[in-house]
Order: C-alpha cells, then sequence, then structure tokens
C-alpha cells in the first residue's frame, strides 16, 4: 500500500523559542515510540491508534494513521524505515516519505521488529510467543506455553537486535530455570515457558545462544549496537550487564546508593563488606534504581538507566558497572517513567548513533526529546511537546 | 453398557434377557456373571474393594455387595444376573467423588457428583466384565480450631497421596472473620414447586467448586454461589482449589489431573470488628501448624503456601517458629496474598516493631521459606484508603444522621456478606485503623480483647479522680488495688513463661504439640518466651493500660496495601531496612502488584478473567510450576 503521507499531514507543534510547542496534541499517550537511526525522525504509535511521524529536525509532527497497533511503531536500524501494524493487522514497512516498501497480513502484534535488508522479521504475540517470518514462511522461534504473557504480567516481552553479531535478545520478568538443553524453546505441551527471563538468541538460526540469568519481576534488557554487550534492569532493582562473548560471565552494576555487590561468596550475605562503595557518585534526589529501561545513548559505549517513579535517569559506560552521571530529565511534563508504566517502556527510545532520546509522557499524547552531547556527556531537553 | 432407557428417552427397555429363555429355564441353569471392579484414585492408587458398594439389577430384585478374591485390590461381584447394574457406591471416604469409569471397551467421564445423583449403569455380560473406578480422592482440611490436637496432622493416606501427586503440597490459609462453614451437598435435579422450580440436593457433600451460572443455565435455577459452595473456610477450599488446579491447566472436561490442596480452617472468626482478638487466635493457630509443616517437611513432601489476609499471621508465626529450629527452609514459596499484617513483618530487626505488644515482626520467617511472594493491592479498600469520594461521603453522612444502636445492627448486617470488603474500604482501610475507635461501631481496638483476656486480673485502670463544688473523689478502681492486680498478673505472665520453657523446648527437639501459652498469647509467634521477654512484656501491657490502651505508635501500613515500598530505597528515610532490601534485590522477596486489577479484598475467591491470569497463573502458579517444587502432577 502506497500511501500519500502529507495528504494527512498535521502541523501540530508550533515551536517556541524555548523549544515548546504552543497547540496541543489530542492523541493518547505514547505506548511505543522509536528513533531513526540518524536521529532526524521518530514514529510514535498512541494508545488511541494513532500512528504519529515526528520530524525532529523541523519539529513537526504528522498524524500517518489513526487504525495503528498500539505496539507497533518501530524503525529498522540504520534506515529511515519503519513498521507499524494497522487494525486490520496488516503490517507495514514504509519510510519516512510515504512509500510503502513491504505489507503482508498477520497477528495481532506484541512487539516486533526487522532487519535492515528486510531479511528478517520477529514478532511477538499476547503469549510472549516468537515467531520467524511471515505467511506461510512463518515459523515459531519461541512457543513454549501461554505464561507469562502480555496480560498476566502487563508488559511486552522486550526484544532488540544487533544485526552487526548477528544477535537478538528478549527480556521478560526474572530468571529462567534450568538449561536451554533440557528445555528447548518450541514445545507445545509446555504451559508455563521457560523463555520468560533474558535471553541471547542466534539472529540467523533463531536458535537460543544463552539464558542470561539474574533478573527478578519485570525486567528490560537490549543488545548494544554492536552487539556486544547485553544490559539489563529490573522492578528490584537488579541491574545486570553481559559480554556476549562471555555470556557465562555474569556483571552487576552498581547500585546507586549501595555500591556494587560482589558475588564472590567472602563474606556472609548480611555482610555490609560484600557492598564496594568505592566508585560511587552521589545520586541526585529523586533517582530510583527500580529500572523501567535502558537505552544506548553514545553509540555502543554509553547507554542510560531509567527508574520507575523518577525523572533521573542514569548514564553507565558499557562494561563498566559504575554510574558514570546522573540527568536530570525534568519533571514538566511528567514523563513515563512515572506511574509504574512497565506496559509503556516502550515508550523510550534512543538512537545511539545520532545521540538522541525520545520520551512519552506519563499523561496525553506528546513526547520530549533530548540530545545527547558525547564530548561533554551533557543531556539537553530540545523539544517538548505536550 | 447399555443404553439408558429414562436418560436415552428410548420407548422400550432393552432387554438383558437370554434369547433363548422364554421364562422357563430353571433357576439353576440361568446363566450368571461376575463384575470384576478395580478402584483407584486419580494417581493410580488402589482403593479399598471392601467400601466399593453394592450392584444393583435394574430390573430384577436382585443385589449384591462385593466379596475379594486373589486379587487384593479388586472387588468381586459374584452370581450376577446377566445385564445392567446400577453401581449403587456411596462416597467412602466420604467427600470422594467418581470421575471415570472404563467397563471393557467403554469408558465415560464423570462431573464430580455427577455419579451420585444418578447411579453410573453398568452391564455385567455372562462372560464377566472388569471394570476400573477412577475416584478424585477426598478434600484435605486441616481445622485447627478445636482442641483436638492429633488432627493438626495428616492421616498416612494423606501423606502418601501427596506424596505420589507430584510429592508436593500446597496449603491455603483464609484470612479474617471466615466461619468453618461446610461442604455444599450434591444437586440432584429440579423438583416442580408451587411457585416454580426447585433445586432437589442429595444428603452427599460435592468436595469440588460448581460455578452456579452453568448450574443455573443447565437447570433452568436461580442458586446463588453460596446455595452450591456453602461458606467458610470449605468454601474458600473449594474456591481457591479450583482456581489453582485450572491455573495448573485443569479444565472442566478432565478432572484426571485435579489435585487437592490442604486448607487450613483456623478461628479467625471473632465477629467483624475484633479484629484484635483475632490477631491473638491467629498467632495461636499457627502455633499448632507447625506440627503439619514439620510432617510435610521431614516426609520430604515440597511445600508451598498461599494465605489470605489474616492467614498471613498464622503462616508467619509457623515459619517464624520454624525458622527457629531448622536450618534448611521447610517451604519452598510462601504466597501472602493481600496479607494483613505491617509492611515490615518479615524484616529480621525486632526494634523495628512497632506493635505495642510485641507481635508485628517475624524475624525468622524468612530463614523458613526458599522465597516469599508479596501480591498486594493499593485498590484493597480493607488495607488502605480507596479512592472513591462518592462511597466515603455516602458512609460519613450515614454515620452523621443515624443512631449509633442502628449503625452497629445495620453493620452487623451488612458486613455478614460479600459487602464487607466495600464497607471497611470505605472508612479507610479497617486494617489502618486497628488499634484505635473508629468509627464508633468498630469500638473494639485493644482495649476489648486484652480486657477479656486478663478478665481475671480486673480491674487494671484505676477510676479517675471527679471534684465537684470543692469535693474530690474517685470514680472507679482504687489504685491500691490496681497495682495489686498488676503485681500478680505479672508474676502470673512470668510463671508461664517459666512452666512452658522447658516443654517448650523439648516439643520443639521432639516435633510434639507445641504448648500454646495464654496468659502470654499475643507471643504465641515466638517458640519460646524467656523470663527475660515475659517480663518486659508485662511492663509493655501495663505502660499501654496507663495509656488506657491506645498505643503510642501508629500501626505499620499494611504489607498487603502497598508491599515493602515504604521501606525501601532512600526515599523510605528512616524506615529504610537494609535488610529487606537486600531480600527483595536477591528475589529471596518480592512484592507482585496488583493495583491495576484487583480491587477487592477478597476478589480472588470468585476471580475474572484478568485476576486469574495475572495473579493466579502468573503471579502464583507459574512460580510453583517453574520456579518451585510443583502442583501436583501438573507438568
Amino acid at each position: 500500500m502506497v500511501r500519500t503521507l502529507f495528504a494527512t499531514l498535521i502541523i501540530t507543534a508550533q515551536v517556541m523559542a524555548a523549544g515548546c510547542s504552543v497547540l496541543p496534541l489530542t492523541h493518547g499517550p505514547v505506548m511505543a515510540v522509536s528513533v531513526a537511526s540518524s536521529g532526524d525522525y521518530a514514529i510514535s504509535s498512541h494508545r488511541d491508534n494513532a500512528l504519529v511521524l515526528w520530524d525532529l529536525q523541523d519539529r513537526e509532527s504528522h498524524v500517518l494513521a489513526e487504525n495503528a497497533n498500539i505496539y507497533s511503531a518501530r524503525f529498522l536500524q540504520g534506515r529511515s524505515a519503519f513498521l507499524w501494524q494497522d487494525l486490520e493487522n496488516v503490517v507495514h514497512v514504509e519510510t519516512v516519505s510515504g512509500k510503502e516498501l513491504r505489507s503482508f497480513e498477520h497477528f495481532p502484534t506484541y512487539g516486533h521488529i526487522m532487519t535492515a535488508g528486510l531479511k528478517t522479521y520477529l514478532s511477538v504475540d499476547a503469549e510472549w510467543n516468537v515467531y520467524s517470518g511471515s505467511g506461510a514462511s512463518r515459523a515459531p522461534v519461541l512457543k513454549d506455553g501461554i505464561s507469562p504473557s502480555f496480560k498476566g504480567s502487563h508488559k511486552l516481552l522486550n526484544i532488540s537486535l544487533s544485526e552487526k553479531k548477528g544477535f537478538f535478545l528478549t527480556a521478560g520478568v526474572g530468571s529462567d530455570v534450568g538449561t536451554i538443553e533440557e528445555y528447548p524453546p518450541v514445545d507445545r505441551n509446555r504451559r508455563f515457558s521457560r523463555y520468560g527471563g533474558v535471553t541471547l538468541w542466534n539472529l540467523q538460526t533463531k536458535k537460543p545462544i544463552a539464558r542470561l540469568k539474574g533478573n527478578s519481576a519485570k525486567t528490560h534488557a537490549i543488545l548494544s549496537p554492536d552487539g556486544r554487550w547485553v544490559v539489563s534492569g529490573d522492578e528490584s532493582y537488579g541491574g545486570l550487564f553481559w559480554n556476549t562473548e562471555k555470556p557465562d560471565s555474569r556483571n552487576y552494576l552498581a547500585s546507586y546508593f549501595s555500591g556494587l555487590y560482589l558475588d564472590d561468596d567472602r563474606y556472609e550475605a548480611e555482610d555490609p563488606r560484600n557492598w564496594d562503595k568505592s566508585q560511587l557518585i552521589d545520586p541526585p534526589k529523586g533517582a530510583s534504581g527500580r529500572t523501567l529501561a535502558n537505552a544506548f545513548i553514545d553509540n555502543s559505549d554509553y547507554f542510560l538507566r531509567f527508574g520507575n517513579q523518577s525523572h533521573i535517569a542514569a548514564l553507565y559506560k558499557a562494561g563498566n558497572p559504575w554510574p558514570q552521571k546522573y540527568f536530570d530529565l525534568g519533571t514538566d511534563p511528567r514523563l513515563v517513567t512515572y506511574g509504574s508504566h512497565y506496559s509503556r517502556n516502550t515508550a523510550i527510545a534512543t538512537s545511539p548513533e545520532a545521540g538522541v532520546l525520545v520520551m512519552g509522557h506519563d499523561e496525553g499524547g506528546g513526547i520530549s526529546v533530548y540530545q545527547y552531547d558525547a564530548d561533554q556527556q551533557t543531556l539537553e531537553r530540545t523539544w517538548v511537546v505536550e | 453398557m447399555t443404553p439408558n432407557q429414562s436418560k436415552e428417552g428410548l420407548p422400550f427397555e432393552p432387554s438383558v434377557t437370554p434369547l433363548d429363555d422364554d421364562g422357563t429355564t430353571p433357576q439353576c441353569q440361568e446363566p450368571t456373571a461376575t463384575i470384576r471392579l478395580r478402584r483407584v484414585d486419580n494417581t493410580g492408587h488402589p482403593l479399598a474393594p471392601q467400601d466399593s458398594g453394592r450392584m444393583a439389577h435394574r430390573t430384577r430384585a436382585h443385589s449384591a455387595t462385593p466379596e475379594t478374591g486373589e486379587q487384593p485390590d479388586v472387588a468381586l461381584y459374584t452370581e450376577l444376573p446377566p445385564g445392567d447394574h446400577e453401581w449403587r457406591w456411596r462416597p467412602q471416604p466420604a467427600g470422594a467423588h467418581l470421575i471415570a469409569l472404563e467397563a471393557g471397551p467403554e469408558k465415560r467421564d464423570y462431573r464430580p457428583g455427577e455419579a451420585l445423583a444418578e447411579a453410573p449403569v453398568i452391564n455385567a455380560p455372562p462372560e464377566g466384565r472388569d471394570v476400573t473406578a477412577t475416584h478424585l480422592p477426598p478434600p484435605v482440611l486441616i481445622s485447627l480450631r478445636d482442641e483436638d490436637i492429633d488432627s493438626d496432622r495428616l492421616t498416612s493416606e494423606q501423606l502418601a497421596y501427596f506424596q505420589r501427586n507430584g510429592n508436593n503440597a500446597l496449603l491455603f490459609i483464609h484470612g479474617y472473620n471466615v466461619g468453618h462453614g461446610e461442604w455444599g451437598k450434591v444437586l440432584e435435579g429440579v423438583a416442580d414447586h408451587w411457585n416454580g422450580k426447585a433445586p432437589k440436593w442429595t444428603d452427599e457433600p460435592l468436595t469440588v467448586y460448581r460455578d452456579a451460572d452453568t448450574i443455573n443455565d443447565e437447570h433452568g435455577l436461580d442458586l446463588a454461589e453460596t446455595d452450591l459452595n456453602n461458606e467458610g473456610a470449605h468454601n474458600w477450599a473449594v474456591s481457591m482449589e479450583y482456581q489453582l488446579n485450572r491455573a495448573a491447566g485443569f479444565s472442566d472436561d478432565d478432572w484426571m489431573p485435579y489435585s487437592r490442596i490442604i486448607t487450613v480452617s483456623w478461628p479467625g472468626d471473632t465477629g467483624q470488628t475484633d479484629f484484635m482478638q483475632s490477631e491473638f487466635n491467629a498467632n495461636a493457630a499457627g502455633r499448632r501448624l507447625v506440627r503439619l509443616l514439620e510432617q510435610l517437611a521431614d516426609a520430604g513432601v515440597g511445600i508451598n503456601i498461599i494465605t489470605h489476609s489474616l492467614g498471613a499471621r498464622v503462616g508467619l508465626t509457623a515459619l517464624n517458629i520454624l525458622g527457629a529450629i531448622r536450618s534448611q527452609a521447610a517451604i519452598d514459596h510462601l504466597f501472602l496474598w493481600e496479607p494483613a499484617v505491617a509492611d515490615n513483618a518479615l524484616t529480621n530487626d525486632t526494634a523495628r516493631d512497632v506493635h505495642p505488644l510485641g507481635m508485628g515482626v517475624f524475624v525468622n520467617a524468612h530463614k523458613a521459606a526458599r522465597r516469599i511472594v508479596v501480591l498486594h493491592s493499593r485498590g484493597d479498600g480493607v488495607l488502605g484508603p480507596t479512592d472513591d469520594e462518592e462511597e466515603q461521603s455516602m458512609w460519613e453522612e450515614l454515620i452523621s444522621v443515624t443512631p449509633a444502636g442502628w449503625i452497629a445492627d445495620a453493620a452487623e448486617s451488612v458486613m455478614t456478606g460479600r459487602f464487607m470488603d466495600d464497607l471497611l474500604g470505605t472508612f479507610g482501610g479497617v486494617y489502618t485503623k486497628k488499634w484505635w475507635t473508629f468509627p464508633s461501631f468498630l469500638d473494639n481496638g485493644l482495649g476489648a480483647p486484652l480486657e477479656r483476656l486478663y478478665a481475671d486480673y480486673m480491674p487494671l485502670q484505676p477510676g479517675r479522680m471527679v471534684t465537684r463544688r470543692g469535693q474530690s473523689w474517685r470514680e472507679g478502681p482504687d489504685p491500691e488495688t490496681v497495682n495489686a492486680n498488676w503485681e500478680r498478673l505479672k508474676a502470673d505472665i512470668i510463671a508461664e513463661a517459666r512452666n512452658r520453657f522447658d516443654a517448650c523446648k523439648d516439643c520443639l527437639q521432639n516435633s510434639k504439640p507445641l504448648p500454646r501459652y495464654d496468659l502470654l498469647s499475643p507471643l504465641n509467634h515466638l517458640p519460646i518466651v524467656t523470663k527475660a521477654r515475659a517480663e518486659q512484656y508485662a511492663d509493655d501491657l501495663r505502660a499501654l493500660a496507663e495509656r488506657n490502651w491506645y498505643p503510642r505508635q501508629a500501626p505499620r501500613p499494611a504489607l498487603g496495601y502497598d508491599g515493602v515500598d515504604a521501606l525501601i530505597g532512600q526515599k523510605a528515610g528512616e524506615n529504610r531496612d537494609q535488610f529487606l532490601e537486600r531480600q527483595f534485590k536477591g528475589d529471596y522477596l518480592s512484592m507482585f502488584d496488583q493495583s491495576d486489577w484487583l480491587f477487592s479484598h477478597s476478589g480472588m475467591r470468585i476471580p475474572n478473567s484478568e485476576i486469574f491470569e495475572r495473579s493466579y497463573r502468573d503471579g502464583v502458579m507459574r512460580r510453583i510450576q517453574v520456579e518451585g517444587t510443583g502442583f501436583g502432577s501438573y507438568t
């Protein structure tokens, strides 16, 4: 389907000197947002089924559709093309200029992703089953039960990929017991999935490579663009990272307040000497280690950790457990980080290549846009649409 | 099996008489048949053949009782006239149900109770018939209400059932103000009544949950859920067992995998407003529960426990004692569902207890469970404030314009049913008001149960001085009498601690029933009360009486309302609890926030689909099945 993009163009944002729009948007809150690798555009799908393309350079927004699956907006890495799905369950791949590259019928997705060359399409259903491909070539990658699920956990099975290394990653809730050998990922007789936690997969074979254990409760995890790192954070204040070349070696992220947990059994569990505070920096008021999401912000070198009920983001260097810096993301309007919106942790997205961060708001259909300066290590809110 | 004439509407009775029998065949030459009946439970375990009931020929006056032959687990019905026989089995032991009958090539599944409403028909051909009947075992309900401590443990048959059935046991402990109740009855059918249809009940108990909508649609009745499933602990037992089985994968058309749970019934029904007495009872019940948990743990059975509301205090008391006496965690998962205990109940530091009598924290409980999961909700109006301003104002208005006596009567009648949750919620949560008087008809607080507990030592408060027309005098007891009572009470409290000390020690070492503390009943959650602890208790009690039973500190928020959120992280300030924080981070303690879908304190008893999918399936059963010891034989 080719649509005339600008036929439905609605300019909603009159940019003020301070960077705020004056005309209110009438969409529902952002459920999923994604930023083009160039940093020029963002695409968002909203609770009221609006699909909005945000021109981050010209500071304009365009409502492309009003019948979008609320979790379906997602850019393809390295391309100015994005995925979305309409309410007839047709998935569209189209460019920011309105050219449709591909469309196909599919089931209602709860998160999906596609490689830049359109070769691999991965999608998740409401029961956190993962499929590869579409139509007749669709095949289950993970299908081993009905729980945990979107409805049960009230969050998506977050999915990210690194084409460079040929990995993709899934992250839902907590850790999984047992080994991949014991529990193959496709088992129609199983009721409770063994792949609800963080799992690293081979993008080519679609087979699991490693279970990355140690998180608990609702968990968000991402791959770095170069595929070298996996970073996770969870509702229970846990934060972990792995080098994908050594997936069996788990590393803790330092807690903002307690420091780094020394997982070496040297002392009894209760002993305070298990916590190293030597390189802690003082966290600002309002910082929360109860993680809602993580996002790489400076290529594969630095990432941000977003806390629940907090307007503070911590900057970490990949491979280094210590918070390097804290950024105040602002309290007005309230960001999506307020309200325990684990079902909307997809309303936080970055372009690590361009250093652009886009976040939805707690209420209303607007967004906040931030620019990261890698040299100065600063993060500036550059555009707010309420 | 031959067709059932009445059921299938046949215009004739199928003849089972041999074709060559014109009625003149001598009796001695008539062929006979044998039915060989093997009864098993749904784990495959054989059941006693002597309890197999009678076989009665459908058209002849012939009835047979079972004999045993060479195979000890097979009931033989011999010398039967060939043809259709009604198998008139009554549940033995009571509460068991037939769920499948395999006779020759035919197999039929039964819903529990179905075979009691209409006897199964078994055809016995002259060459005989091998029959296998599969039964759902009777339910397991442990009552900690009466003084019979022998019933605190499972029978050997019950224990063996749990060992066979996945070697795990799932316990459920109900909450506050739940009576013992009884099982519902089997619905036999419908009788025409002068004003319409009326249900016909059998005398047999039905020990599984029935859905009222389904039954009403099927029979054209208008029965309430409690008409079918009765009330009290028995109602909770069938409801929870059914939902937990569903969460594990059970569906109504196949009862073979259905697994029994252990329901613990305890005397929490102290009246709608006497929460404190109920807490004392919970401590005492938890103390008794230790024996059952030890029995299961010693038998190597994996144990999971689900508590509701004040049932948390029963469970945590048992775990507090177990944690002190066993080096290994005996319990796999403890699920505290809307727990009516303090949010810091799971701390390891007694100094954090704000309860005026020292019964607020269970410092050893964490040692007894591998993982503790708290299912909480800010939508629970019994444990915390609700946001519904409209309801609030309605009740405020009611209180302001209505005589107190009327309110008490109205409250008693309204609060005996399902309205209790809503009503208590409008007062900002009954839990948070539990230590003082609010509103007037919830006027019990600490005073009434303590004065009842120490009735033999009253008065414990001196009368007040009255001054009138320049003259002063005391109205009520004089200080000397009160002082003497306190001295007597303190001496008796200390004596009780001393007298029980050796007995408790011996019982803990030898797995015997723990003696209960009476004067020290608020401390029944402690394995042993030392003399020093008893002295401290007596002094605290006297200080409390001097404040007219008003505690110095406000109660902590309920754990079931907002979990441990107020105790964790920097925002907790001086309430920050590093131990709970470590438990939480280490995933030994998990919070499961149901605020988005659980809006009443007891909403899980008959869950909607969201509560079922999110709380039962993902919050509870997935952890038991995937991360724990499993439930029954579900895979």
